[in-house]
This record gives C-alpha cells, sequence and structure tokens, in this order.
C-alpha cells in the first residue's frame, strides 16, 4: 500500500488555486453521464451531492435513517469557524490556519488545513446565500463569538442550533435537486459494502432497511460520507443510529483506517445519570464564554456550591491557565477536569463531575441576557437533570463526542481505494490530533460543497472507466458476503441483546483508552476486546427476520463493527507511543502534566491496512512536514 | 417504577394492528421514554420475542426522528418537549401508559411505531428552498437583514421536521410544517425572488399528499416540541392568496403546474 | 391547471372562502339585528319595516338574498367538504384520545354547530321569510295592507318551545361564532401579535352583542306574547 498524498507544489497559501486551474475537467455535456454515489446525508454528504448534482452529475444519494434532514450534524449547537475578520480582531485566513495545526497538536497535513482556512470564507457566503438564518446584530450584520480555544472571534452561530441550520440550508438544495430529478434520493438505506471491479471503487451494497431487501448500485465513483465512530464507546454525544459500519466495511476492503486512536473528549457534557443512559448530552462549549469552571478546594467538601465561599473553591482552569481560562482547547479542559475527579474534588453524587456556575454572568449581565444567549441549552439541562441552572451552577463532566480519525484520504480526498472519497467527519481529517471547536461543521462543507465538486471532475477526467453494470461477479460477491453476514447474525440465537456487549466495549474503551492511556491499560484492552467479540457471536439475541423491518438487526451488524473496529483503535494507540492532542499517553507528560509529543518518532498519520479479523492490522505512515506553522509544544497558560 | 405499557404492534403497512400490553419493571425515574423503551425491547429479544420497532437518533430533542404518541399526546404530556426528552419522572408508579405511532394518510405505517413521513420531504423538494449555486454567492454581509427579521426566521426554521403538528392535528394537516419553512425563507431578502412559487408549489404538494384541511384549531402549535407559532400559518395564508390571485404570471402558470 | 382553478381547489383556497363567506353572513347578521330592534318599537314600525323591504325595495334586496344565500351554500358546502376530506386524512383514529392546546372543545364543534344552524334556517326561513308572504296575518295602517309580522313573532314566540328552540340556537351560533371569526381571520391571514389581542375581543364582543342581541328580543318577545 502506497500512501500519496497528492499535495500539489507550490507556495502553501497558492496550492489550491494553482490547484484548480490544473486539474482536468469534465465537458459539461458529460458530466450527466457520470453517476456518482454519496452514501451518507450530513452535512458533508448533503452538501457534495447538492453541489454535484447542480455541476450537472447523476447522483444517487443513500442514507439510513428515513430523511437526509436526520443526520446527525444536525445536533450540532455551538458554530462554524470563517476567517471572515469581520469584527477585525486580527483575524486571517493565516490565523485561522495556524490555530487549526497548532490546535491539533501538528498531527495534521498542513495543505489540507490552508485549503481549510482559504474555503472558510466562501462557506459563509454560500450558506447566506441559501437562507441559513445567522446570528445579526442590530445594523443587520452577521455576529460572531469566539469559541473553543481561539482567542479571535471567527465563530458564526444560529442560537444554539448552528448545525441544525446549516444542514437544513444543505438538504434543501440537495430537496430542490431531488425534486429537479439530478439527484435519486435512497433513504432507509444502510450500506453494507463497497463494491470494487478491478480494484477501483464501482458501487455499493445496501440493505433496504423496510424491506430487508439487499440492492446493488454501481457506479463511477463512490464517495462515503457516513460521519465519525464515537459511538465505539457506547456512551458518547453522538446518535444512537451513529456507526462505524460504512467505513470498516470499506476498510475491510483495502481502504486504510488513519489514526483510529484520535478521538475527541468534549468538556461540557451532562454527567452520566445512571447505566441505563443510551447517550450523553453535550452542553455546547460556548457557556465557557461566560460559566466558571471550579470544584471545591478540598476533597469531600459535600456542601451545596452556594455555601462554598470563593476563597475555599478552586477555578482550577482560570488558574493554570491565565490566559487563556475557561477557554483552554478541549482536550485541555476535559484531561484537567479527569484530573480534579481523580484527585476526589469532583462534585455531584458520583463524584464524577465539576461545576460551571454562572452566577457571575448573571450578576454582571442579568438573567435576560444569560436566557438570550443560552436560552435552549439550560432549557434541555433542566429537562435532563431536574436542576434549574439558572438558580445552582451546572454539573458538567466530559464525553466523548467527535473522532478525528477515519479513512485515510489524499489531497484529492480519495481513500487507497482508487474511485473511493471520503468526505466530513469519515475520513482523518484535517483536526490532527485535536479538533478545534466550530471547526467539524466547517471541515464537512469545505469537502462536501468545495473540495469534492472540484477533485472528483479530475479523477473523473483522468481515469478510464469501464462500463460496469450490477451483474458483475464483484457484485454477486459483495451481496453473498452481506447476506453471509446478517444470516450468521440471525443464526446465533442467543439470549443477550447486542447492546450489551457493546456497552461492555464502551467501558473497556472508556476506560483504558479514553481521555488518559497507559501502555498496561491498552494491553489489558487489546485482550479484553476478542473476547468479548467471541462472546457476541456465541450468545447475542437477534430476534425478528431478516427480510423485515428489524431494528435489533440493525443494532446487532453495528456492534459487531465495532467489536472489530475497537481493537483497532486500542492498537494505534498503543502503537502511538507519545501523547498528542486528545491522544494522552501517561507515559509522555511534562512536568506540568501536559501533553508531551514525540517529534522524533511520531510526526507522522499512521495509516492501517486491514489483513483479517483476528489478524494483526500493517501499519504505514505518512509522514508530516511542517514549514509553515513551526514545530513547538503547545502552550496555553 | 412499574408501568403496563400499551404498545401498537403493526406488521406492515397494510396489515392491521393491534395493542400488545407489555409490563415495564424497575424503571428509573431519571430514564427517558425511550431509555424505558429500549429496556422493554431488550427484555423481550432475551426473552426470543421481537422488539416493538420504533424510531430515535439523536435523543436530544434536535433531529426529529422519534416521534410517539403516549397517552394519546404526541411526544408526550410535555410541553416544548420531544419524547426522547421525556422522562419517566413525569409518570406516576404503577400508570398504564398507551403508545401510538403518528397516524395520518400521508404518514403511512410501516410497522409498529414507525410512520413513513417522506411527504415532508416531498413538500421541501417542491420549493422548500433557495436556489443559490455553489461558489455563486456574495459576501455574506453585502446583504444586511434586521436583526428583527433574521430572529423570526431563525424562529420558524427551528421546525426539526417530526411531524407532530401534523399527528396532533385532528384533521392530519401539515400546515405548521409548512408554514415554518416558508416563513423562515419569506422573512430572509435572499428568499424574496422565489417567495411566490415558493408557497404556491408546496401548498400544492402538501395538499397532493393527503394531508387535511387546517381548521385553526391549534393542537399543532401546542404539540410542537419547538413550540413554533400558529402566526406562521396566517403569514402563510396571507402569502398563498395573494400569490396566487395577483402574483406575477410566471408564478401562476407554473404554480398551478406544479 | 388554471392557476385560479386551482386557488379554489387548493386546502387553503377554499379555507379563505370559507371565511369571507362567513364573514358576509356575519355582518348580514348585524344588520338583520338591527332590524329586529324594530320589535321594541311597537307593531307598526315593525310593520312597515317589513313591508319596505319585501315590497319598496324589493328589487335590491332579491339580489342581495340571493348572495346571502349562495354565501351560506358556499359555506356550507365547503364545510362539509372539508369536513369529509378532514376525516379521511386521518382513516385510522387514535385509541387515547387527548388534547394538549389551551382552550375550547366548542372549536372542534363546528361541525355540529354548523349542521344545527342550518336545522335553524330551515325552520327560520319558511316561518320569516316565505311565511311573511302567506301565512301571516294582514294589517292595515291608512288602508295600506302589509303582513303583521309584528303580530306573528309575538305570537309564535309565546310557545315556550319555540322560543327555547330558539335560544338553544343562537347560544350555539355564539361558540360557531366564537371559533369562527377569529378561524376566519387566521385563514385570511390576519394574525399579528401586536394587535391579536384587540381581534380577539372584538370578536367576543361582536359575537355577544348578535347572540346577546337576538336572544334578548326573543325572551322579550316570549313575555310580550304572554301578556
Ligand atoms: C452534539 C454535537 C455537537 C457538535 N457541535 C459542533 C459545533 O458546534 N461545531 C462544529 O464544527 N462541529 C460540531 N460537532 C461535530 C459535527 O457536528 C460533526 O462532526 C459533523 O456534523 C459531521 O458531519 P458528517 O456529514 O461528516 O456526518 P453526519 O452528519 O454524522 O452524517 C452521516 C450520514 O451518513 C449516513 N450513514 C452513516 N452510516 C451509514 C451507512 N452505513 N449507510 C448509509 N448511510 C449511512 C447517515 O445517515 C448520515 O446521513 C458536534 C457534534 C456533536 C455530536
Ligand atoms: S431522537 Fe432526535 S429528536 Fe428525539
Amino acid at each position: 500500500m502506497i500512501l500519496d498524498s497528492k499535495i500539489p507544489p507550490g507556495a502553501m497559501a497558492d496550492k489550491w488555486t494553482d490547484y484548480g486551474f490544473n486539474m482536468k475537467l469534465v465537458n459539461p455535456a458529460n458530466k450527466r453521464k457520470h453517476k456518482v454515489i454519496v452514501v451518507g446525508t450530513g452535512l458533508a454528504g448533503a452538501s457534495a451531492a447538492a453541489s454535484l448534482a447542480e455541476k450537472g452529475y447523476n447522483v444517487h444519494a443513500f442514507t439510513f435513517q428515513d430523511s437526509p434532514r436526520r443526520a446527525h450534524s444536525i445536533a450540532a449547537q455551538g458554530g462554524i469557524n470563517a476567517a471572515k475578520n469581520y469584527p477585525g480582531d486580527g483575524d486571517s485566513i493565516h490565523r485561522l490556519f495556524y490555530d487549526t495545526v497548532k490546535g491539533g497538536d501538528f498531527r495534521a497535513r498542513e495543505a489540507n488545513v490552508h485549503r481549510l482556512a482559504e474555503i472558510s470564507l466562501k462557506i459563509i457566503d454560500h450558506c447566506v446565500a441559501l437562507g441559513v438564518p445567522f446570528a445579526r446584530e442590530y445594523g443587520g450584520l452577521l455576529d460572531n463569538r469566539s469559541f473553543g480555544g481561539a482567542q479571535v472571534s471567527r465563530t458564526f452561530y444560529a442560537r444554539g442550533q448552528t448545525g441544525q441550520q446549516l444542514l437544513l440550508g444543505a438538504y434543501q438544495s440537495l430537496m430542490r435537486q431531488v425534486g429537479e430529478g439530478q439527484v435519486k434520493l435512497h433513504t432507509r438505506r444502510e450500506m453494507l459494502d463497497v463494491v470494487l471491479v478491478d480494484g477501483v471503487a464501482r458501487g455499493i451494497i445496501v440493505r433496504d432497511l423496510v424491506t430487508g431487501r439487499l440492492e446493488r448500485h454501481e457506479a463511477d465513483a463512490v464517495i462515503l460520507a457516513t460521519g465519525g465512530y464515537g459511538r465505539v464507546f457506547y456512551l458518547s454525544t453522538n446518535a444512537a443510529g451513529c456507526n462505524v459500519t460504512a467505513a470498516w466495511r470499506a476498510h475491510k476492503r483495502g481502504a486504510a483506517f488513519a489514526n483510529p486512536c484520535f478521538t475527541q473528549i468534549h468538556p461540557t457534557c451532562v454527567p452520566v445519570a445512571g447505566d441505563h443512559q443510551s447517550k450523553l448530552t453535550l452542553m455546547s462549549e460556548s457557556l465557557r464564554n461566560d460559566g466558571r469552571v471550579w470544584v471545591p478546594r478540598t476533597a469531600g467538601d459535600k456542601r451545596p456550591p452556594h455555601d462554598i465561599p470563593e476563597a475555599e473553591r478552586f477555578y482550577f482552569l482560570e488558574e493554570k491557565y491565565p490566559s487563556f481560562g475557561n477557554l483552554v482547547p478541549r482536550d485541555v479542559a476535559s484531561r484537567n477536569a479527569k484530573q480534579v475527579c481523580d484527585a476526589g474534588l469532583g462534585v455531584g453524587e458520583s463524584g464524577l463531575s465539576v461545576y460551571l456556575d454562572f452566577s457571575d454572568a448573571i450578576k454582571r449581565l442579568g438573567e435576560g441576557k444569560i436566557r438570550e444567549k443560552y436560552g435552549n441549552l439550560f432549557h434541555m439541562y433542566d429537562k435532563i437533570t431536574d436542576e434549574n441552572p439558572y438558580q445552582v451552577p451546572m454539573r458538567i463532566y466530559p464525553a466523548v463526542h467527535y473522532t478525528m480519525g477515519g479513512l485515510w484520504v489524499d489531497y484529492n480526498l480519495m481513500s487507497t481505494i482508487p474511485g473511493l472519497h471520503v468526505l466530513g467527519e469519515a475520513n482523518f481529517s484535517d483536526h490532527g490530533a485535536n479538533r478545534l471547536g466550530a471547526s467539524a461543521l466547517m471541515q464537512g462543507l469545505a469537502d462536501g460543497y468545495f473540495v469534492i465538486s472540484q477533485t472528483l471532475g479530475h479523477y473523473l477526467a483522468s481515469t478510464s472507466l469501464p462500463k460496469v453494470t450490477t451483474d458483475h461477479a464483484a457484485f454477486a460477491e459483495a451481496e453473498h458476503d452481506a447476506k453471509a453476514h446478517i444470516d450468521r447474525l440471525l443464526a446465533v440465537k442467543g439470549n443477550v441483546p447486542a447492546v450489551e456487549f457493546h456497552r461492555r466495549l464502551g467501558k473497556v474503551l472508556w476506560e483504558h483508552c479514553g481521555m488518559a492511556r497507559n501502555e498496561a491499560g491498552l494491553k489489558l484492552a487489546l485482550q479484553e476486546i476478542p473476547k468479548i467479540r467471541a462472546d457476541f457471536w456465541n450468545n447475542v439475541s437477534v430476534t425478528g427476520a431478516g427480510g423485515d423491518l428489524n431494528i435489533a438487526l440493525e443494532e446487532a451488524g453495528r456492534v459487531a463493527d465495532f467489536l472489530e473496529f475497537g481493537e483497532l483503535m486500542v492498537r494505534d494507540a498503543l502503537t502511538r507511543k507519545e501523547s498528542c492532542g486528545g491522544h494522552f499517553r501517561e507515559e509522555s507528560q511534562t512536568p506540568e502534566n501536559e501533553a508531551l509529543r514525540d517529534d522524533e518518532n511520531f510526526c507522522h498519520v499512521a495509516a492501517w491496512e486491514f489483513t483479517g479479523v483476528d489478524s494483526e492490522p500493517i501499519l504505514h505512515k505518512e509522514p508530516l512536514a511542517f514549514e509553515e506553522v513551526h514545530l513547538t509544544q503547545r502552550s496555553y497558560k | 417504577m412499574n408501568f403496563k405499557l400499551r404498545l401498537w404492534r403493526q406488521k406492515d403497512r397494510t396489515s392491521p394492528g393491534s395493542f400488545q400490553e407489555v409490563e415495564a419493571h424497575g424503571i428509573s425515574p431519571d430514564m427517558s421514554f425511550l431509555e424505558m423503551l429500549d429496556e422493554v425491547n431488550n427484555d423481550m429479544i432475551r426473552a426470543g420475542s421481537e422488539p416493538v420497532a420504533f424510531e430515535s437518533d439523536c435523543r436530544e430533542g434536535i433531529c426529529g426522528t422519534c416521534s410517539l404518541v403516549v397517552e394519546g399526546l404526541p411526544h408526550g404530556p410535555d410541553k416544548g418537549t420531544t419524547v426522547c426528552q421525556l422522562f419517566m419522572r413525569r409518570f406516576l408508579d404503577g400508570q398504564t401508559i398507551s403508545v401510538e405511532p403518528w397516524r395520518a394518510k400521508a404518514f403511512p405505517i410501516l410497522k409498529d411505531l414507525v410512520a413513513d413521513r417522506a411527504a415532508f420531504d416531498d413538500i421541501i423538494a417542491a420549493g422548500g428552498f433557495i436556489s443559490a449555486k455553489t461558489g455563486s454567492a456574495p459576501d455574506a454581509n453585502g446583504l444586511p437583514v434586521p436583526k428583527k427579521d433574521a430572529d423570526t426566521a431563525m424562529d420558524a426554521a427551528a421546525c426539526i421536521g417530526c411531524g407532530a403538528c401534523v399527528a396532533a392535528c385532528p384533521n392530519a394537516s401539515a400546515m405548521l410544517f409548512v408554514a415554518a419553512k416558508v416563513s423562515h425563507l419569506g422573512h430572509l431578502p435572499q428568499g424574496q425572488p422565489e417567495r411566490e412559487r415558493r408557497v404556491v408549489r408546496m401548498v400544492s404538494k402538501m395538499d397532493e399528499a393527503g394531508f387535511g384541511n387546517c381548521s385553526n384549531r391549534y393542537e399543532c402549535e401546542a404539540a410542537c416540541p419547538k413550540e413554533i407559532s400558529v402566526e406562521h400559518i396566517a403569514r402563510m395564508n396571507r402569502d398563498y392568496g395573494v400569490s396566487s390571485l395577483f402574483g406575477s404570471e410566471r408564478v401562476r402558470a407554473e404554480g398551478g403546474a406544479g | 391547471m388554471n392557476p385560479i382553478a386551482a386557488y379554489f381547489r387548493s386546502s387553503i383556497g377554499r379555507k379563505q372562502l370559507m371565511g369571507l363567506s362567513g364573514i358576509y353572513l356575519y355582518i348580514f347578521l348585524l344588520i338583520h339585528l338591527v332590524g329586529n330592534i324594530g320589535l321594541l318599537m311597537g307593531p307598526e314600525h315593525f310593520n312597515q319595516y317589513g313591508y319596505l323591504l319585501t315590497h319598496t325595495l324589493r328589487e335590491i334586496i332579491i339580489p342581495i338574498e340571493f348572495s346571502l344565500l349562495a354565501a351560506f351554500l358556499l359555506h356550507l358546502g365547503l364545510g362539509f367538504k372539508l369536513a369529509a376530506e378532514n376525516r379521511a386524512a386521518r382513516p385510522e383514529r387514535y385509541a387515547v384520545k387527548a388534547s394538549k392546546a389551551r382552550s375550547g372543545a366548542y372549536r372542534g364543534w363546528m361541525m355540529l354547530t354548523g349542521s344545527w344552524l342550518l336545522l335553524f334556517v330551515i325552520v327560520h326561513m319558511p316561518h320569516f321569510r316565505f311565511g311573511a308572504y302567506r301565512v301571516a296575518p294582514i294589517a292595515n295602517y291608512d288602508g295600506l295592507e302589509m303582513n303583521d309580522l309584528y303580530a306573528e313573532a309575538l305570537r309564535s314566540f309565546a310557545n315556550p318551545w319555540f322560543t327555547g328552540f330558539y335560544l338553544l340556537s343562537f347560544a350555539l351560533l355564539f361558540t360557531h361564532l366564537a371559533h369562527g371569526v377569529q378561524s376566519s381571520l387566521q385563514s385570511l391571514g390576519v394574525n399579528h401579535p401586536r394587535y391579536n389581542t384587540g381581534f380577539r375581543r372584538f370578536s367576543w364582543a361582536y359575537a355577544v352583542v348578535i347572540c346577546g342581541g337576538f336572544a334578548a328580543l326573543a325572551v322579550w318577545a316570549h313575555f310580550q306574547g304572554k301578556i
């Protein structure tokens, strides 16, 4: 396997523009003849499908949900970054680029990040034109806020529902193309495999989730935009249906999986209440703009928060990081919360939470202003916890939120399987080892609206693609495999619901491959996971039939893939013997307990090649070079 | 807590359905309604029977996937809440709770508690958008939007497309859903060029799909998890009347055909 | 399809016609009430008023009556049609019925109250509208013979069943209007937070005046007729 990043030559700031000129183009009249499959209709998928259809391609879009509007992008709250510099506070493309490379702890590709920063401007323009109701000032111009570790205000937002509004914008564009017959939409279809003909991705196998029928679809190119794999931890802020299935099956067919251990743990989530919990809820990071994070100074202090005098409160982020304070990047904030809780300072019944206190902000700005800014978040918190955050401080704890790892792609967003492109959270992304707040939406839309609509043309124009039909033996074989997998699940006939294995897997990963990782724990996890997997295949119960809408079967299929994928994640974490961003190896830290990178040995992307479920994968390395942003130890002091 | 559940079971689109009585034991008051159903389903799976099919995804009240009628109320008894954000502490120990799917001709039931809401997508495809090609937009601040308009547009845009409005309407009308989109885009300057065409085409698609007519009972507003106001319906009525009767020729011709 | 025809077939178009025809009938009721107040001014005044309408102004009144009839039939026809469609839009009913909306079950009674009002009109029209030409006793003022509507009214309302029927109808009319007026305004797109309270007060006041007025006259006629 060769990892050719295909980064264009030239100066950093000119690469993308020059590349645009050098790319081959598809004749407008021929675009219609190219059929393109887009799997996933979240921000990345919907925007890709819409813009490819606008350009004239014959697009087929697939989602497992009942409508493209349900994709998990809808849940993003806080905002989307762009280097517009509307507030005039010194932002620029270069600063956004710099912040993102540094925020990602130098584990992203510079050229990709620079392109992302360039495109960020156009995204906002386009979304406004589509009618996305971003927040505005009284003068009618767009409002910005600072967000998640940035010292400039470059985040655009639509109340606490930015992801929803951006997704609806892309969804509406997509539906327009559906109405015009340019896109054929296939809802309630779960992708189970990619089909390779002569080593090139030429189609997919999907299961119709209503009838249970397996379908074959052929195309000239396949695009995966199937989101992140955070649900491998079972408890996360991701939606119940988020999965690794599409990416994993592509991996099994030859797509390298890059940096699977890079996961983001978000500092501000509603703490776990009990074993029954099916998901965790994020409280937007924007809350850290006005809320102050603290715990009691003495362990075991059980007084209610307002009885604890100021002097006995430990505002740990403000004290440790005077210049960034509560706004340090997510990985730093999360790790510090864990540290204080490990030291016994945590609050709440379980001791696994810290306060996020708005009383100062309410005093300063008034309850009305706070309500206007965060009303829906406070309301949600109140509903879940039955506590009123206007009166008592919120309690928060970190939770799995985002996955920086994903299928390896080159500059053109193509994976190691020719013709298979990967967008959005599903690819190993431009965020390196840690994603800055409000950057995932930016990346998903950059990939979908602006990058793939150009690079795919280049691929199609420069590749000769013989005609393929679904009668081809490769389709029959892939369908057979998918069917065999389903039959195998139905045949176990044990008596344990799939979710129990999922919970067990999640516990192992959270314990040993979560906020802090060490060699012993990871090795233990590497032994545990195959055991859970074996147990799953002996005892799982999948009731109902295959030829029907069957939620037990859907869930079991996803869990089966997580059980294989989880092992790769642990292996990657074990192999990367350094700390960087969200990947914190306890063996590798500074005297102040900060992540300590090892650039000598690990300044690379780790891309794994599949060799079989129970056999060790092969590691390939894409070295990373930093020309513009110099490798330094991150400091937020 | 313990509950006696009456769950709607229906094999597929065409088979008749009926209630199945199930006991739910040892439910924590902090569980959400869906987590309670998860428990019940897991018990069924352990016992070798088929779990009740219901839909959910985000479980935080934003994706609009969850769709259960609890004791006759879409999304249950709380105001401004989706059923995934409804907690069991809201119910009485020992209570009998009936759970039904959304019921409307335009939302056929696929299985048990799963209804097909594709008609909503069709309505959006008919006109619920602003036509702007990728890459063609002017600078975002080139077109100021009065804050009040942007805020009203956002109020309407908050719709999550769950269909509770249809489920709650005595006539299974989709007016609130359609109005929310018409009003969202109609409040923005970017939405003006297609304003007339949009409302005419969306309404005609809505009628075609077999939704009922609005009789201004406002059950939709009361059931809406995002508390979208029926004022948007009035606005759509206005827009529709004006656009159909007095709109530009082009719109009228196309609208009629759409 | 012709765009105007499309409007008249659409859900919203038809609701707006419902609303407009309702409002038209509603304005008519006010005029009707004002005329009826003539009862209080004695037989001669009232009978002369009746004569004026049925004879002197005949050419103007008849077309107006036809337009009212048309509005009434349209209102009625659309009402039944829309209600039938609404029922068809939910072929399978909910097993449990409940409501989260703030106010008034009466909102759901439009079909019921409407049907009753149809019955009322069927009873009322032959009696007072057509009856005015035929069965009523004759009065004579300065040699001009005319129907003695006044006497007929008092005679009819002397019957407690008759008065009861009228009073009940007015009560139902009230609930019909209480929802109907506000609903018509909504269908026509009149809904603005700044004026809504005003509209609501106005439509209630109007309904109270109309229904209260007719009812008061019926009660007055009942006791007047008995003496
Ligand atoms: C709670 C929360 C808040 C967030 N807030 C922010 C924020 O404020 N700012 C920010 O920048 N980022 C935020 N993020 C991150 C960001 O929302 C996501 O990374 C991004 O939206 C992912 O978009 P996507 O298009 O890649 O994937 P998704 O939106 O997850 O879409 C995946 C699509 O793939 C489909 N799919 C998946 N598997 C299959 C399959 N096997 N077959 C068929 N279809 C399949 C799904 O149906 C769906 O359509 C947040 C994330 C969460 C969870
Ligand atoms: S599951 Fe997303 S709104 Fe309820």
